[in-house]
């Protein structure tokens, strides 16, 4: 046997438990909701009996507020993304350094991480009421009117966007700093040595080394972020209007309200096709960088 | 422990000894007074009682995947009026008419308000009234009462300052009181805690303007008429309201947001479920207890909603979930349920001596419900009422015009009936 | 240089001081409105100094079971995480080192993650009854292994792209199977990515709320699903719930302090690499 092939097989070996478990776990739900997309399929009648084709598909897409919720949705996980990127990635490098009371700062800083969205939604939504919320009273404090926190159609978006910054940069922090402390030595002391800026080191040898990493993160963090409904739905339900209306609360509310599970999966799979095409071109991105710089 | 169940299961001389019946419950205030009480359930029949608490918009999340499989996890349900259409449609529950015969229950008691909306669906019975929340106005009395205010009313419109007959004339007094209210007191006062958050909290809200008015959903052809001129006209004095006399976040509110403006004596009033009175007066949750009153919604027509009892088709202990509905319906249960603080929905416990010696408005809140109307009942009320609510939103923000946003709502509504097989 | 090195310490403890702060600030809101009254809480001026209550940590233990809730998220979280690793650990190293199935399977396996669960859910559920797992944790453990494995191959296996190859090659010249070199180098190597992605698949399942809720019943309910109930017909149960939050956070926190030196220095291998 040569030892590509050979190779080849362990790489079999190895990812095997993995692929029957998914198999196992997932394949009959997706097939299932991949068909259901082409019938006549609601809850209040769940048959196969009518076939639509591409008839929901269509439906999706004549749907103005589809478009809306797209919109939305690619504007809120296009921010979160690179705003809990760029300062997890900051906060991560500082605690890579070596300092004290490091543990500390850890602790604080992932702590949201293991609070239940609902929850952070509940406490938030206390903390924003605009007339009963501590922060619009500190703010008045330092002579600041009060915000219309989630009232407001474009103040809304952004406080959506600040609870979900607040929360999930603890899963920023968590796996670049993991990243950070993983990669080797010597490079650095070498360019220490050499006399490089903290500057140079990070764009020559910090970036591309964490290149992995970075887009592990930045991959998941975005499906992650295209899934977000709990969060919208304890602060804003998707209002004031549609102006906080993410795809996922979209698709949640067409399961379960409009009982009409075939048009929601067909939505689903619009959304999965949008995702897919984000991700491959972030990947590209990120990986194509790498040739030159590494 | 196996001793125990043992001697348990030789005392009990009951029929069904040894079940447990799983019942989903949500978390109204109901549910934890009947918790209470189950030790007698237990104690008479020998059924253990389990109830599930879920919060009201995971409980349609819940249900739906268990109601469609072919055997159920619950025994006994507890449907909100939003499904009393889609349940029933769906082939969800168990017709309950021949446990009525057979065991001659007694279903005349119930207001028939509270039978048409959580009892009945197209001529059969499916469920057993449990619960209202019809909604209606509580205000701040001592407000109401305030000389100073009453002599600036009088001076102002002429006429002493009572509590408003019309929509129009509560959206002016709340009007006044944000004003003039605020003025004297030297802090905010609200005239209206509203709760104009997207979806039900708006629809809810404003479902007692629309039909204090005169308007409704659909005309009895199931032809969407929420953009005809009461329609409208609900929308505009909505949003008046909402401009002029609401907290500035209350485009966010729901329930919740509204009642801490109002418990933390913010607010004049509130369009609410009548039940919330009762909360307003618990000095731990609330500021102005002792201080708030009841009226019907002005204008005479509230929004009525309610839970009932049912059993799913697919249940496993239909005879156990029918037995247990007898005990918690029966007077000594209901009236034992009203005095703890229940809200009930027959006539004999809300003129029951008792009950009324110790909540006083109770007749008042009687009339209320019988008047009261509920949203039209049908596979897709839900989804009516994600529409509307929508709609509302985008007309509340200014983003639609009122008669745009109504006539979207009322073709997608049309929809709605046709898909329903109700409108021809 | 130690100029420098000093200079950019004092920024890094700035910027840390004022990330902390704006995370701190609403959990220790948080923990006074667990001691306060609803009147309380939502008073405005707030006040600072008030009679603490614990009633709202006694009512959410007693009432609410809050221990029942607390250990199945324990159990179901943990038990998840621990089958997970292995598995995705040797997929993640095939993916990383030996390219296995290519561009296209890598994607595959994310591409399941990208659907909504909400149109899963209700096809498991069904699959669930067939097989008596609907209401039982082992059910619960089983759906979780759905999202966290594609997850956590693909973390993992960006820790493994940055392990060099030579050193498992000279290991697998000394005659070690693929498998002995994994556990041998790679493993102890990427222990920090390792521990950090079970930490993170810790974290989803405890905080997963879509599954928890339709699969689970009142016994074996977790705690994001006990929490949600709090928003009640009369209102937030908002001491209960911070209780609630605080008694969810405080456990994992101390944990946390535990396995944080895996998490924040590493461990040195200086001398391989």
């Amino acid at each position: 046997m040569s030892l590509r092939r050979r190779e080849r097989l362990t790489g079999w070996v190895f990812a095997l438990p993995s692929l029957i478990t998914l198999g196992a776990v997932i394949a009959v739900p997706l097939g299932f909701s991949l068909s259901v997309s082409f019938f006549a399929y609601t809850f209040i009648n769940p048959s196969f009996s009518v076939f639509l084709g591409f008839e929901n598909y269509m439906n999706a897409f004549s749907d103005p507020y589809f478009w809306n919720s797209l919109w939305v949705t690619l504007k809120f996980v296009v921010l979160v993304v690179s705003i809990e990127f760029t300062l997890g990635f900051i906060v991560a490098l500082m605690l890579n350094r070596d300092i004290r009371f490091k543990g500390v700062y850890y602790t604080i800083l992932t702590m949201p991480m293991v609070m239940s969205p609902v929850a952070v939604g509940l406490i938030w939504k206390m903390l924003l009421h605009p007339d009963l919320g501590v922060l619009n009273y500190f703010l008045g404090l330092i002579g600041i009117e009060p915000i219309n926190w989630l009232g407001d159609p474009t103040m809304a978006f952004w406080s959506v966007l600040m609870v979900d910054v607040w929360q999930q940069i603890s899963f920023m922090i968590l796996l670049l700093l993991a990243g950070l402390v993983s990669l080797p030595k010597e490079p650095f002391e070498a360019a220490t040595i050499d006399g490089a800026s903290e500057f140079q080191k990070l764009f020559y040898i910090t970036i591309p080394l964490m290149k992995p990493v970075i887009l592990a993160a930045v991959v998941i963090r975005t499906i992650f972020a295209f899934r977000t409904y709990d969060l919208i739905y304890v602060l804003t339900r998707g209002g004031p209007g549609v102006s906080t209306d993410v795809l996922s609360y979209f698709i949640y509310r067409k399961t379960f309200m409009g009982l009409n599970l075939a048009e929601a999966a067909a939505t689903s799979y619009v959304l999965l096709g949008v995702v897919l095409l984000l991700v491959v071109f972030m990947f590209k991105i990120i990986t194509s960088e790498r040739k030159v710089v590494g | 422990m196996r001793y125990l169940v043992l001697a348990i299961l030789i005392l009990s001389t009951a029929l069904y000894a040894g079940v447990t019946l799983h019942v989903l419950m949500e978390d109204v205030p109901e549910t934890h007074i009947i918790k209470e009480l189950l030790p007698d359930f237990e104690k008479k029949t020998g059924i253990k009682v389990e109830f599930e608490i879920v919060q009201y918009c995971d409980m349609h999340a819940k249900l739906v995947p268990q109601l469609m499989s072919p055997n159920c996890q619950y025994d006994l349900l507890e449907v909100d009026n939003y499904w009393a259409g889609e349940f029933p449609a769906a082939g969800w529950l168990e017709p309950l008419e021949k446990y009525v015969e057979r065991d001659k229950f007694d279903i005349s008691v119930y207001l028939p308000s509270m039978l048409k909306m959580v009892g009945y669906y197209n001529g059969r019975l499916y469920m057993i009234p449990m619960y209202n929340y019809a909604m209606g106005l509580i205000y701040r009395t001592d407000l109401m009462n305030d000389p100073d205010l009453r002599a600036k009313w009088k001076e102002l419109y002429g006429y002493d300052m009572r509590i408003p007959t019309s929509v129009e004339e509560y959206v002016k007094l709340a009007e006044f009181m944000q004003k003039y209210a605020s003025e004297k007191y030297g802090q905010k006062i609200y005239g209206s805690a509203m709760q104009a958050q997207r979806g039900d909290p708006i629809v809810m809200e404003w479902s007692n303007y629309l039909f204090s008015l005169g308007g409704d959903y659909y005309d009895e052809k199931w032809r969407a008429r929420v953009n005809d001129e009461a329609g409208v006209k609900s929308a505009e004095l909505y949003i008046r309201a909402l401009k002029n006399a609401a907290p500035p976040g209350a485009l966010s509110f729901n329930l919740d947001d509204a009642f801490r403006v109002m418990s933390q004596g913010k607010a004049f009033s509130m369009i609410t479920y009548n039940w919330m009175l009762a909360q307003l007066n618990d000095p731990s949750k609330s500021k102005v207890a002792g201080k708030v009153g009841l009226a019907p919604m002005p204008g005479g027509i509230g929004l009525n909603g309610g839970w009932g009892w049912a059993i799913p088709k697919n249940s496993q202990h239909k005879e156990e979930a029918w037995e247990f509905i007898k005990w918690v319906e029966s007077f000594e249960i209901a009236k034992k349920r009203a005095l703890m603080g229940g809200a009930p929905t027959r006539f004999d416990i809300f003129t029951d001596e008792d009950v009324v010696k110790k909540y006083p408005w109770y007749p008042k809140v009687m009339w209320l419900v019988m008047y009261a109307k509920p949203v039209p009942e049908f596979q897709y009320s839900t989804q009516m009422i994600e529409v509307v609510g929508r709609e509302l939103s985008l007309a509340a923000t200014g983003k639609k015009s009122v008669k745009k946003a109504l006539d979207d709502a009322a073709k997608e509504l049309n929809k709605l009936a046709k898909m329903a097989g109700l409108q021809k | 240089m130690r100029k420098s090195e000093k200079r950019w310490n004092i920024i890094a403890h700035i910027i840390l001081i004022v990330f902390s702060f704006i995370i701190l600030a609403p959990i220790l809101w948080t923990i006074r409105t667990s001691f306060a009254t609803d009147v309380i809480a939502y008073e405005i001026p707030p006040r600072f100094f008030f009679k603490p209550t614990i009633k709202n940590y006694i009512n959410i233990l007693v009432e609410n079971n809050f221990i029942r809730h607390f250990k199945n998220s324990f159990v179901v979280s943990l038990s998840s995480t621990l089958i997970s690793i292995p598995i995705a650990s040797l997929a993640g190293y095939a993916f990383a080192r030996y390219n296995t199935g290519g561009e296209r399977l890598k994607f595959t396996v994310i591409a399941t993650q990208m659907l909504p669960p909400i149109v899963l859910v209700i096809p498991l559920f069904a699959i669930y009854m067939k097989f008596h797992l609907v209401n039982t944790l082992h059910g619960l453990t089983i759906s979780y292994l759905a999202f966290n494995l594609p997850f956590l191959i693909w973390i993992l296996m960006g820790f493994f792209e940055g392990i060099p190859k030579e050193l498992e090659e000279a290991a697998l010249i000394d005659g070690a199977t693929p498998l002995k070199a994994f556990l041998k180098i790679v493993f102890p190597i990427s222990a920090p990515g390792i521990m950090a992605a079970a930490v993170l698949s810790f974290i989803m399942c405890w905080n997963e709320f879509l599954f928890a809720l339709v699969l689970t019943g009142a016994s074996s309910a977790t705690i994001p699903v006990a929490l949600a109930a709090l928003q009640t017909q009369r209102g937030v149960l908002i001491g209960k719930l911070s209780a609630g939050v605080v008694m969810a956070i405080a456990p994992i926190v101390i944990l946390s302090l535990f396995i944080q030196k895996y998490l924040v220095k590493g461990l040195s291998f200086g001398a391989i690499k």
